[in-house]
């Protein structure tokens, strides 16, 4: 049987204006040079799989979430969710997806932990009858319930990361998109968010798109995973596939980590991209 | 959810949410309120001093120097909001880094902003009845027969042409982040040339004339003479029309603005950034 996909990129590019120097404003030479953050990307999730998207600082992962949830427009290509174009079907976009913000300053520091989700219940359109019950089951869910009259500000790290999921959760949303949410986390703390996700999405039959730049996060977690330096995506696939793709390339035979494997790829992918610079 | 409930919800949310957040800077909501007691012993003294000086033209408006200002002091408030409301929503916003927040839920961007000025403009208007109430209780302000419908119809119109310039001050802060001009050039000649310390009459007459491009010029005349000297909104045509036609203008042009920008820094990819 043939999966639906409810999240895809394809052939997406993205250019980031490069700022004018002061000397350019100066000398009037104001024509703006672009840097490529993107270079076709193409990915796809099915439904009822956790996707992680695995790369250094830099390699564009956030741009990818940005774009899929209409914050930043592709300068190329096309972002589509539940089958609706990102770019001419938002409305209908933002109606099914859930964007967890690793950034603990999206919420409003000096409102209690409760008083933020019922603003953004708000705005969400969680309707007004079913908002504490949802409220109240993800606080305990994810066991934040004890301190959800607290103001934001005085919460933990871990605590704060909570917050970011239990927001994503609150209108139910088809598809989540889960940008860096172990950031900052002691190694106790993020493999129970892991854990949290793992269940959350199997038990409810959710789609996720996770990016991380730990090894750690993925490696149990997502079914498929793509690995993306500088913009490029260096290899997409099964974890066991990308190992046993790994061990054919190389000839290394003996049990090698994924985090080594991930490594070794990033800098043949890097060694690649000198020799097609000198090439050109 | 219902439309109904929507459109309930929603501003209560945002208002609910500004007026928590600034409750909880104590210190600054009593001293904003303190703030309305001096300037009016100031506006007190210095009327002393003023009244006689410039009684012919303070004529128009009752020849009581203190009401003038007053009025012109309390209801300058409204240019600030209408002016400083949006771009400061989009700058908080970019700072707190709750922008992306907000702009990922089915909200419009410009639902939240418009009901976030709404709350500012509650906020400036219980500045503006204690001021009026203070000055009238405790000073020698003198509102004979005010015409509170008249007022109110210009206040209105008054509150849409001020937020035309804040929303084109607002796109500005989406694209450059920082140092809007719309705010300087418009609050510093509307301080200057809008009459709000001193009748028009008193400049030279190319000045006069400059003054009235300037909303705020035709806002605080109608306010002044619908609440000192009881005009009815006929009587008030002239301010009626100059600022239906500012906002027939500048209203579509600070939406297009306001979309041109948004597009704009979606684009760049700025749009959170500060």
């Amino acid at each position: 049987m043939r999966s639906e996909i409810v999240a895809e990129c394809s052939n997406v590019k993205k250019y980031y204006p490069v700022p004018l120097s002061m000397r350019s404003i100066l000398s009037l030479r104001l024509s703006r040079k672009r840097k490529l953050v993107l270079d076709d990307i193409s990915i796809s999730v099915n439904r009822g799989e956790i996707f992680g998207i695995i790369g250094p600082n830099g390699a564009g992962k956030t741009t990818i979430m940005k774009i899929m949830c209409h914050l930043t427009a592709p300068s190329a290509g096309k972002a589509l969710v539940c089958g609706h174009d990102v770019e001419k079907e938002w409305p209908k976009v933002l109606n099914r997806i859930g964007y967890c913000i690793s950034e603990e300053r999206s919420f409003f520091w000096r409102l209690s932990g409760r008083q933020n989700l019922e603003f953004f219940s708000a705005l969400m359109e969680v309707p007004a009858r079913t908002m504490h019950r949802k409220i109240e089951e993800l606080l305990e869910l994810l066991d934040l319930r004890g301190a959800a009259d607290d103001r934001f500000m005085n919460y933990s790290s871990g605590m704060k990361q909570k917050m970011a999921i239990a927001r994503s959760l609150l209108a139910d949303p088809e598809v989540l998109l889960m940008d860096e949410p172990t950031k900052g986390l002691d190694p106790g703390a993020a493999f129970k968010i892991r854990t949290f996700i793992e269940d959350y999405i199997a038990s409810r039959d959710k789609t996720a798109i996770f990016t991380t730049n730990r090894v750690g996060d993925i490696e149990n977690l997502c079914r498929r995973i793509a690995i993306l330096n500088k913009g490029r995506i260096v290899t997409q696939g099964s974890v066991a596939d990308i190992r046993s793709s790994f061990r054919e390339s190389t000839g290394i035979m003996k049990e090698v980590s994924f985090e080594e494997i991930f490594n070794r790829m990033l800098e043949s992918n890097e060694e690649a991209r000198r020799e097609e610079g000198a090439g050109r | 959810m219902s439309r109904i409930s929507v459109f309930i919800r929603k501003p209560s949310a945002i208002i609910k949410k500004e007026f928590l957040t600034a409750i909880s800077y104590r210190f600054d909501f009593v001293f904003k309120l303190m703030g309305i007691w001096l300037s009016l012993f100031v506006f007190y003294f210095l009327s002393k001093l003023i009244n006689p000086a410039i009684s012919q033209d303070l004529e128009p408006y009752g020849g009581n120097y203190f009401s003038f200002v007053i009025i012109g002091t309390a209801f300058s408030g409204y240019l600030n909001v209408g002016l400083d409301s949006f771009s400061r929503s989009i700058r908080e916003a970019q700072l707190m880094g709750t922008l992306e927040a907000v702009l990922v839920t089915r909200t419009r961007f410009t639902t939240i902003l418009i009901f976030q000025a709404v709350w500012n403009f509650l906020f400036a208007s219980i500045h503006v009845v204690l001021y009026l109430a203070f000055s009238f209780i405790f000073f020698e302000s003198q509102l004979t027969n005010p015409d509170f419908f008249a007022a109110l119809v210009i206040l209105v119109l008054t509150i849409i042409a001020f937020s035309s310039l804040g929303i084109i001050s607002g796109s500005f802060i989406l694209v450059f982040k920082k140092g809007s001009p719309v705010n300087w050039v418009i609050s510093s000649f509307s301080r200057f040339l809008g009459g709000v310390y001193y009748p028009l009459s008193v400049l030279p007459l190319w000045c006069q004339k400059l003054a009235l491009i300037l909303p705020i010029t035709h806002a605080l005349e109608g306010i002044r003479l619908a609440l000192i000297r009881g005009h009815s909104i006929a009587e008030l045509k002239a301010q009626v029309i100059a600022l239906l036609l500012f906002n027939a203008v500048v209203f579509p042009l600070s939406i297009l603005c306001f979309n041109l920008a948004f597009q704009k820094a979606r684009r760049d990819g700025t749009l959170c950034n500060y």
